[in-house]
This record gives C-alpha cells, structure tokens and sequence, in this order.
C-alpha cells in the first residue's frame, strides 16, 4: 500500500506541471460541484458588466481598453515558462498584473472572457468548470493582488516591491483555490481536508518558484512601464495616493484575508501531534479538578459541518463587503491621452454626439 | 510560442459541420456535455470517440489535436493517481471515470471551436441573452490576441537576440520586461482602437 502511494505521489508531481496547475480542466467537476462555483462566480461577473456599462456611458475607450488588457492577460497566461525544479514548462496567471492596472473588478470581468477563449481554443480549462476557474483565477487572484498591493502600498512600501508581493499573492491564492476545487471534484470516500493538503503538497514543487516568477514578471512588468511611460500608470490611477480612509480599509482587509488564509495551516497543526496549549494544559488540569470536556452542542467535527459554517460565514462576510464595496474597491479610471492637436478627444460624451449631429444609435 | 495551435483557420473552413447554425451547436455542445457529467465511463468513452473521429474526418492534424489534448490528458493522469494515492488499486475504476468524462467534454468543445468561428459564436451567445458589453469586450479581445502576440513575439525574438532569457536572473528581467512590453502595447493599441472606431461612426 505505502509503496503504491509513494509512487502514485512521485508520479503526481511530475504530472503537475503540463497539468498547468491554474485551470481546471472540462468535465472534471461533478454537477452539484460546477453549478456552486458558477453561483459563487456569477455576482462577481455580473458587476464587472455593470461597471463597465456604466463607465462607457461616459468614456467609450473603455471596451477596447478591456480589450486589450483581455488580450494582455490571455497572452501572457499563455507564456510558457520554464519551471527548474519539474524540468518542464508552465504558465503564470497574469490576472494579478490586469487587478494592479485596471482594478479587481474589471480584471475579474477581464478574466472571465480570456478564461473562455482559453476553454475554447487552447482546452485550458472548460465550460464547464468556467465558474471555478473565473473564481480562483479571476476573483481570488484579482482581489488578493490588487489587496495586498494597495495594502503595501498604504504601508510604504514601493511600487516595485509591492507589485511583487502582489504578484506572489495573486500566484499561490490562485493555487490554493484551484487545490480546494479540486479537491472538492475529486473528493469520493476520502476526508476532504487530508485530500486538499495531498494536492496542496503534490503542487508545491511547481507552484512555490512559480508564484515567485509571477512576483518577479509583475515587478518587471510595473519597473518597466514606471520607466518607459509612466503615464500609463498615471491615468490608470496606479500612481494615484488613495484617501487615508481608503487606506485603513484596505489593511484591514489585508489583514482579514491573512486571517482567512491562516485557518487552512491552524487545522494542519490541530491534525498533528503537537497538541495546543488549550488540550495540553487547560483540559489537563481541568480533568484533574473533575470538570472533563463534554462534546460542544454544536459539533462541528460531524461530517461536513464545519465546511457548513464556513459557506456560511463566507456568504455573510460576502454580503457585508459587498454593502461597502464602493468604498474600498471602486477606482476612478482615465483612459483617454489629453487632446493633442488634431487628435479628436476619446471622452466624448453621448450628448455631444448627439449635438453633432450623429445618431447614437449608430455603429 | 503557441500560434502553431491556437488558430482559427480550421472553423473558417466549409463543411458539414461549420454550415449548422451556431446557437444549434452551442445548445448541443452544452447538453452533450452535461450527459457526460452525469454519464458513465463507457459513454463518455464513447463521445471522446465520436468527436475524434469527427474531428478525424474533418481533416484536422492530429498534431493540432495532440497538442490541445496534452492538458486534459495531464489532469486526466493527474485524477487517477490522486484516487490511487488514497484508494491503492481500487481507487483506479473512480478516477478512470473521472479520466474519461474530462476527455469526453474536452473532445465536445474542441469539435465545438473547430467548427464555429468565435464572431458566430458570440452571435449565439448574445441571441441566449449573454449581456451586449461582456460580448463586444470578448470579441474586440479575441481579435487582439492576434495582434498582441505577433508583438509579443517580435518583443521576445529581440530580447533572444540580445541575449535575454540566459540565466534564472536574466531571464526574470526579461519576463517582466516582456510583460511591460505587452501592457505598453496594447494600451497603445487600445487607443488606437478607440480613435479608429470613433471616427467610424462608433459611440459605445
């Protein structure tokens, strides 16, 4: 047994890497399990298309911008790199570079159209596994990026250096996701969370130096724009110091998602031997003054109570940064050069269209 | 890069297959699909086959074919070693069944995109309600993917020719540079873009 699971490992982690670890692949997610993703993905995507008409109203260089940057992530999702420790290639996310520039809300609507080319014509994951994908990729990897770079930022630190802590955010929040997912797709008899940490760890060896590629491709990618044409970052509202209020919101929410992405590593400690002060110590002399533990009212050891509670928990806490989204996420965009000459200005509005002249029902 | 297997030249072709209307193969790649979810191994086994074969008779190279098979195959070994690895040889029937249904739905969609070029396919999706702007954007992206990776490629045959890419260090310079280079273009592009359909008449 121990020597079929030993080479069932090894075989895995060679497998991992032309995998490509990010995507989920068609058909891999039985029915109740696709249907829950694209739930959790669809409100995401739904806003993105809100914000977007509502911010073409006022500028039309909007949806070429999107895109552009649609066909930016798509492209550079697409590099293949090489990977030393596997020996093989694999491919960054590039969804965390599209959350720095265009803001989480667009990068999610963004990934959402490369993340179905991809399905479509290149079997990089499917249709329907659409919804996962868009949920680790494009909603996890956009809002940890686009956190942890505002976040640092607020902080001090960088441009540079925090729009590499974003990119490594983005990389390995995306991983852990895609663990989760699949995970959750190949679950049958076994427990979930021991399934979850043998993916988690099958996926180490490729993901851990690629997520710092990924650091190191968004660094590159900021320096290298902050020095040919820093413009770019200016009117896309990268550069731009946010209020104070905003700041604040956002270290919370740094902090918030730290303490969501702890939880996976205080059930790993709780699963090993090394006990924790609160059995070690209190239970103990508790026991020995004759008050033992009774099993809690609500067992959230019973089957799958605990993964309950945390849906559970996930929606409230959904709902709650969903109520002040504005506030922490929404981000003004400036697309359009300032007028030059001949050259028409992009940010005509719609009446002035009209004023001219022009149908705006045409074209 | 991967322009030898990302293209659309094939659904552009005329045949039996890309003369059905597109929401007619849209609705029967989705139902074909979800049988296959529900389905066992033996009729996923058997539309994986049908799709080849039709693929097969479509004259589509089987190097095409490989190469867009190469992940699922991947995430295919991928499913039947993590049942292996927690059910030791029993495990093997669950995640032959896992196997085939993600090369079974694989083999619909790309029958799917080898026989319907993205503009009717989007076209479809609008006619099924698919909100306006999310399908513009999909469109002005798919035809920019084109254009962005010829850039990208002469970008990444200059940096070659200039030695970039030797090294670990170098070559992490060299991605980010890449990367920049990329956004720097297609905001460029973008613009362009913009002023170009404007002038034609274009007010979002």
């Amino acid at each position: 047994m121990k020597k079929i699971q030993l080479t069932a490992l090894i075989g895995l982690m060679f497998l991992a890497t032309p995998a490509h670890a990010m995507h989920l692949s068609e058909g891999l997610l039985p029915m109740k399990w696709a249907a829950l993703w694209y739930l959790v993905a669809l409100p995401f995507v739904a806003y993105g298309v809100y914000r977007v008409k509502s911010l073409s109203k006022d500028d039309i260089t909007i949806k070429p911008m999107l895109g552009m940057m649609g066909a930016a992530v798509f492209i550079i999702s697409c590099m293949p790199v090489p990977v030393p420790t596997a020996g093989t290639c694999s491919h960054p996310c590039g969804t965390g570079m599209a959350a720095i520039l265009i803001g989480p809300v667009l990068s999610t609507f963004v990934a959402s159209i490369a993340l179905l080319i991809q399905a479509l014509f290149l079997a990089h994951g499917g249709i329907t596994t659409w919804g996962a994908d868009i949920v680790s990729m494009g909603v996890v990897g956009s809002f940890s990026a686009y956190l942890v770079f505002k976040g640092l930022q607020k902080v001090g630190v960088g441009l540079v250096p925090a729009a590499f802590a974003a990119g490594i955010a983005s990389d390995w929040a995306t991983y852990a996701t895609t663990s989760l997912e699949l995970a959750s797709a190949l679950q049958g008899k076994e427990p979930f969370l021991k399934l979850f940490y043998a993916i988690l760890v099958a996926f180490i060896p490729t993901q851990l130096p690629l997520g710092i590629l990924e650091g190191a491709m968004t660094a590159g990618m900021v320096a290298f724009v902050m020095k040919r044409r820093p413009e770019i970052l200016e009117r896309l509202g990268v550069l731009k110091v946010r209020s104070s209020e905003f700041g604040v919101r956002s270290v919370v929410s740094v902090l918030l998602l730290l303490a969501v992405t702890n939880v996976p590593f205080k059930a790993s400690a709780e699963e090993a031997k090394w006990t924790g002060v609160d059995e070690s110590v209190v239970e103990k002399v508790a026991k020995e003054h004759g008050r033992e533990a009774w099993t809690p009212f609500i067992n959230t050891d019973q089957g799958d109570l605990l993964l309950f509670v945390f849906l559970i928990a996930g929606s409230v806490g959904g709902f709650v940064m969903g109520y002040y989204w504005r506030g922490v996420f929404d981000k003004k965009i400036l697309l359009s050069p300032p007028l030059e000459g001949t050259v028409p200005d992009l940010r005509t509005k719609r009446s002035e269209v009209v004023e001219l002249g022009l149908s705006p029902d045409r074209g | 890069m991967f322009t030898g297997t990302f293209s659309d030249i094939f659904a552009k072709r005329d045949n039996w297959l890309t003369r059905v209307d597109a929401r007619v193969k849209v609705i029967s790649a989705l139902l074909l699909v979800i049988i296959n979810l529900w389905s066992g191994s033996v009729i996923s086994s058997i539309i994986f086959t049908v799709s080849i074969l039709c693929l097969a008779i479509l004259r589509i190279p089987v190097r095409t074919i490989f190469f867009r098979l190469l992940e699922p195959f991947g995430v295919a070994g991928v499913a039947i070693l993590v049942k292996i690895y927690f059910a030791g040889w029993p495990g093997i029937y669950d995640g032959i069944l896992i196997a085939s249904r993600v090369l079974g739905a694989v083999s619909i969609i790309l029958l799917l995109s080898m026989t319907t070029p993205v503009d009717a396919l989007l076209k479809a999706l609008t006619w099924f309600r698919v909100p306006r702007t999310w399908t513009d954007v999909a469109l002005l992206t798919y035809r920019y993917i084109f254009v962005l990776l010829e850039d990208a490629y002469v970008v990444y045959s200059a940096q070659r020719v200039r030695l970039g890419y030797l090294g670990v260090r170098r070559s992490f310079n060299s991605f980010g540079t890449l990367a920049g280079a990329i956004v720097i273009r297609a905001y460029d592009q973008a613009i362009a873009t913009s002023q170009a359909m404007r002038l034609r008449g274009y007010v979002g």
